[in-house]
């Protein structure tokens, strides 16, 4: 819980790293609905490979920034093969680090960036 | 709903370009997800196209993600991981300059005096590693008997060290004096045990680390047989431990020098429950 209050001064994470965290959410899913969520929240710029996804979800598992969820959704209708993951308390400090830098970021270029029309 | 057969022979096939750890683990959720991206494109309006577009894709996907996977075996591929900090440089480089300072008798000539000063180098040196991999273990309860052991090769160190600076200006060092000369005997006992005994727990590290480890342990036992107060070297067997003890002394040097290296270059996680770094 620690980690939670007081986050790491974390280095960035990796463009895909930070699309799986933002994607899981405070939700529960599993590999499908990830990429799926990430096609969503990037407006279908960036669709992920199954290889690009669990390789990052590895990472993410191994640095204990997301876990595997014991209980599913619902098992009736769900294929009991499927892993969901979450975000761990830490993961989900981590991930508001990053929207912090997202909207640091914004907020510097917004005075000019927003003038340029869209390609 | 399980994919076709066809799909999942396939891309079951390309799975064995990934490593074998990363396939056990998510062998199935991969070929669950591939399916449903198919089946997803052949859903959508697109019909063959999209199937064909899809399948490119997941191709691309195994081509870019499967050398990256082996290559992260190899070193430290986390998503949160951050270049060694300057102490960790410095304790990295001390140990090499150690390492280089104990085989450096080798290659030249070093008069009695620098000599001493060369035994301090060396010590330093031992003991920078040794407090590298405190560091690195932080509080965590894993790896004990690393931790012991290096506490044990800083503390013999440590003595081994205040023994040659006592040494300095005593005539003859240490012979005529029977008692330092025991007690100076012990310290290179201890220094040497120690230092094997963090060879064969760093041993049991992966990757450089695991071969420096070895050729410390090796190294470390093969040069205490060289103690003069032993008279392996100079004795009738001196043909054998005189030569070992010196490929012994050269094997520690080395070990020294590439933990030193790993020390001073290894990048370490961030996050993670088993090396946890804590917020600075």
């Amino acid at each position: 819980m620690e980690a939670a209050e007081r986050p790491p001064a974390t280095p960035p994470l990796s463009r895909t790293a930070v699309h799986v965290l933002l994607a899981i959410g405070p939700e529960e899913r599993h590999g499908y609905a990830i990429t799926a969520e990430i096609t969503r929240i990037t407006g279908g710029a960036v669709r992920l490979g199954p290889g690009a996804v669990y390789a990052t979800i590895k990472r993410l598992l191994d640095d204990g920034l997301i876990e595997e969820a014991d209980d599913r959704p619902d098992p009736e209708l769900d294929d009991q093969r499927r892993r969901y993951y979450r975000l761990t308390a830490l993961g989900r400090a981590v991930a508001a680090t990053e929207v912090r830098r997202f909207e640091t970021l914004v907020q510097a270029s917004r005075p000019w960036a927003l003038e340029v029309p869209p390609t | 709903m399980t994919a076709p057969a066809s799909h999942e022979r396939v891309y079951r096939a390309l799975l064995r370009l990934y490593p074998e750890p990363f396939r056990t683990r998510f062998g199935d959720e991969l070929v669950q997800l591939s399916g449903a991206l198919l089946r997803e494109a052949r859903e959508r309006r697109g019909g063959r196209g999209d199937v064909a577009a899809t399948w490119l894709r997941l191709l691309l996907d195994v081509a870019l993600t499967a050398p990256a996977e082996h290559l992260d075996q190899r070193r430290v591929g986390h998503s949160l991981s951050r270049p060694p900090s300057i102490a960790m440089r410095l304790l990295g480089l001390l140990g090499v300059a150690g390492g280089l300072i104990l085989v450096s008798a080798f290659v030249v000539f070093i008069p009695g005096p620098f000599n001493l000063g060369r035994l301090v180098l060396f010590n330093v040196g031992a003991a920078a590693i040794a407090i590298a991999v405190l560091r690195h273990a932080g509080a965590s309860s894993a790896r004990l008997v690393l931790k012991a052991a290096a506490v044990a090769v800083i503390l013999a160190n440590a003595w081994y060290t205040a023994m040659v600076v006592l040494s300095i200006g005593r005539p003859e060092y240490p012979r005529p004096d029977p008692e330092f000369r025991e007690v100076f005997l012990w310290a290179g006992v201890a220094m040497w045990w120690a230092d094997a005994a963090f060879g064969i727990a760093v041993a049991r590290l992966r990757g450089a680390a695991r071969w420096a480890g070895l050729a410390l342990a090796v190294g470390s036992l093969l040069a205490f047989t060289g103690m003069g107060h032993l008279e392996l070297a100079n004795g009738e067997a001196g043909w054998f431990f005189g030569p070992a003890s010196q490929v012994g002394i050269t094997m520690n040097g080395l070990g020294w020098i590439v933990l030193g290296v790993v020390v001073a270059t290894r990048r370490r996680r961030i996050a993670g429950s088993a090396a946890a770094v804590p917020n600075g």
